[in-house]
């Protein structure tokens, strides 16, 4: 039986005397993608905070291709960094507005030559589906979708093995959020990518990954296949969420508040 | 306690064809291009689109709320038979009294430094209520919200509740004026799924009691389907697509409608899932 990819075993992480993330252990296979599903304040972004290593782990294992490096400290992590990336939720506010699209997806490659990373970023750039004449225009002259793919560009700068998005859709209108969504599945097969993915909207979660983690309140409430926990949740929690989650094509007949009205006193 | 809104033959709110056309630093971009729609007693039309489709452009333009120098509107808004293009004035006799807004973040949309007594008092008190029965009339806005405990929940300030709680005070503060249309700008896609729920929930039970009409600017298709009776498909300023509810959702007939929903991620049923049929 082989490894899995990433292992996290008993993750805590505390802001103070606040436990955000409380006890979770979770494995993803190599070129899986494991989704972390769950309202507002129940931990799923300090997971991707601490999964690349912007918060250092109260407690608990992240064990990365054979290494934990849950307590690493700078130095042991410089070499290991460029192996997890991670794409923002606001394609507004994670992009440098002063640098072009070039200069955003080459400054991870600092390592190379200027000729190198010049060749690189373009060849990312049209890679996530941009038009050459991208590379000389600022964040400020994109689509919201389009700085998105700026994003994924800049996180596949360093070849990763792991992308960590949080609710990188999230911002995005439909169609777009569809197209970059075809666009994250076509990269992971093509470069065998691993992605764990934080959404809160359980349909596209459904699109995109093999298994997930419900979170409430930094607790694992429920975790298996995708296409069991959602087609048969068994925690109330759970649902409660699938319940939530309106989908259009479900519903009968005008105004169906029967439909909403038995999340009453769901829990808050 | 909240009134019914009187029957009345004239519709809440008859737009026909507006025109808005906002002026940037180097050009006029129209952008709403002649919409018309609307609105009876007790009944929710919603415009949903994409960014950039016109659809708050729209609401705003209802609510006379663009700014008068950068805004140009032309064709007619009448509420209650009162066109609000004509009669300038009227906008704001109107406007927290017949037409009232809900925000889209309730996080932002109070005021940090007051209590919500104290604005939602205030509210009160532009209604009309003396002075001496403003907070009681708060306490039952709050109840009509469906707020737990509403004397403890007026000393708070914002901070101090939930963004569901909080959109439930923005509420109650749009039906301090008894409106007669409620505005909904994306009222919400700042909360959580099961917070969303309970919204809308709310506003169902609300038209159920009292008949108000609601005008719901979304760019969320399963919102859309639950709360509307018709739903007009907005795409670069203008209305693709128009119809019932369910023809819209179930049966659209124009390409940008069905491609929309096609992008829409489906999550189907699940175990317990059993259609749900209208109580006659």
């Amino acid at each position: 039986m082989t490894e899995p990819f990433l292992s996290v075993r008993d993750l805590v992480v505390s802001y103070g005397d606040f436990r955000a993330v409380d006890g979770v252990s979770f494995d993803i296979d190599k070129g899986q993608t494991l989704a972390v599903v769950g309202e507002s304040g129940c931990g799923k972004s300090t997971i991707a905070r601490a999964l690349v290593r912007l918060v250092t782990p109260t407690s608990g294992q992240i064990v990365l291709d054979g290494t934990d490096i849950a307590q690493l400290g700078e130095k042991q992590l410089r070499p290991l960094r460029h192996r997890v990336q991670m794409v923002f939720q606001d394609p507004y506010g994670s992009l440098d507005p002063h640098l072009t699209a070039e200069k955003i997806v080459a400054e991870p490659m600092r390592d190379r030559s200027r000729a190198d990373r010049h060749a690189e970023a373009a060849r990312l750039l049209d890679l996530v589906g941009l038009p050459t004449s991208a590379l000389d225009r600022r964040p400020a002259e994109f689509s919201g979708g389009q700085r998105q793919r700026i994003g994924i560009a800049r996180a596949l700068a360093t070849s990763p093995d792991l992308l960590v998005l949080d609710e990188a859709t999230s911002a995005l209108d439909v169609s777009v959020q569809a197209q970059v969504l075809a666009l994250l599945a076509d990269l992971q097969r093509e470069r065998g990518l691993t992605y764990l993915f934080i959404s809160h909207n359980l349909g596209v979660v459904k699109q995109i990954s093999d298994r997930i983690v419900v979170m409430r309140a930094g607790r694992l409430v429920e975790t298996g296949s995708t296409a069991d926990v959602l087609h048969a949740p068994t925690e109330g929690y759970t649902r409660a969420l699938r319940k939530a989650a309106l989908d259009p094509t479900t519903m009968r007949g005008r105004k169906p508040r029967d439909v909403v009205r038995q999340l009453q006193g769901a829990p808050a | 306690m909240v009134f019914p809104i009187p029957h009345d033959s004239t519709p809440i709110l008859e737009v026909t064809d507006l025109q808005v056309e906002l002026v940037t630093a180097d050009r006029v971009v129209r952008a709403v291009d002649g919409v018309s729609f609307r609105i009876s007693r007790g009944e929710t039309v919603t415009i949903i689109g994409e960014s950039g489709s016109g659809k708050s452009t729209t609401a705003m333009g209802v609510l006379q709320l663009l700014p008068h120098d950068l805004a140009v509107l032309s064709g007619s808004v009448k509420v209650g038979g009162v066109d609000l293009l004509v009669d300038t004035d009227a906008a704001r006799r109107i406007r927290g009294r017949m037409v009232s807004l809900i925000p889209q973040d309730p996080m932002t949309a109070l005021s940090p430094v007051h209590s919500v007594g104290k604005q939602l008092t205030g509210a009160v008190r532009l209604a009309g209520h003396p002075r001496g029965k403003a907070r009681a009339r708060a306490v039952e806005l709050l109840e009509a919200v469906r707020i737990p405990r509403p004397e403890e929940q007026l000393d708070k300030y914002p901070h101090q509740l939930s963004g569901g709680m909080l959109q439930r005070v923005l509420i109650a503060i749009a039906l301090a004026g008894h409106p007669v249309l409620l505005v909904a700008d994306e009222p919400t896609s700042a909360l959580d799924v099961t917070v969303q729920a309970g919204i809308l929930d709310l506003l169902l039970e609300l038209q159920e009691r009292t008949g108000i009409g609601i005008l719901m600017i979304t760019h969320d298709l399963g919102v859309a389907r639950l709360v509307s009776d018709r739903i007009h498909v907005m795409k670069d300023g203008r209305f693709v697509e128009s119809g019932d509810a369910e023809q819209v959702v179930e049966h659209p007939r124009e390409e940008y409608t069905q491609r929309l929903l096609a992008a829409v991620p489906q999550l189907g049923t699940f175990d317990e899932d059993t259609p749900v049929e209208v109580p006659a």
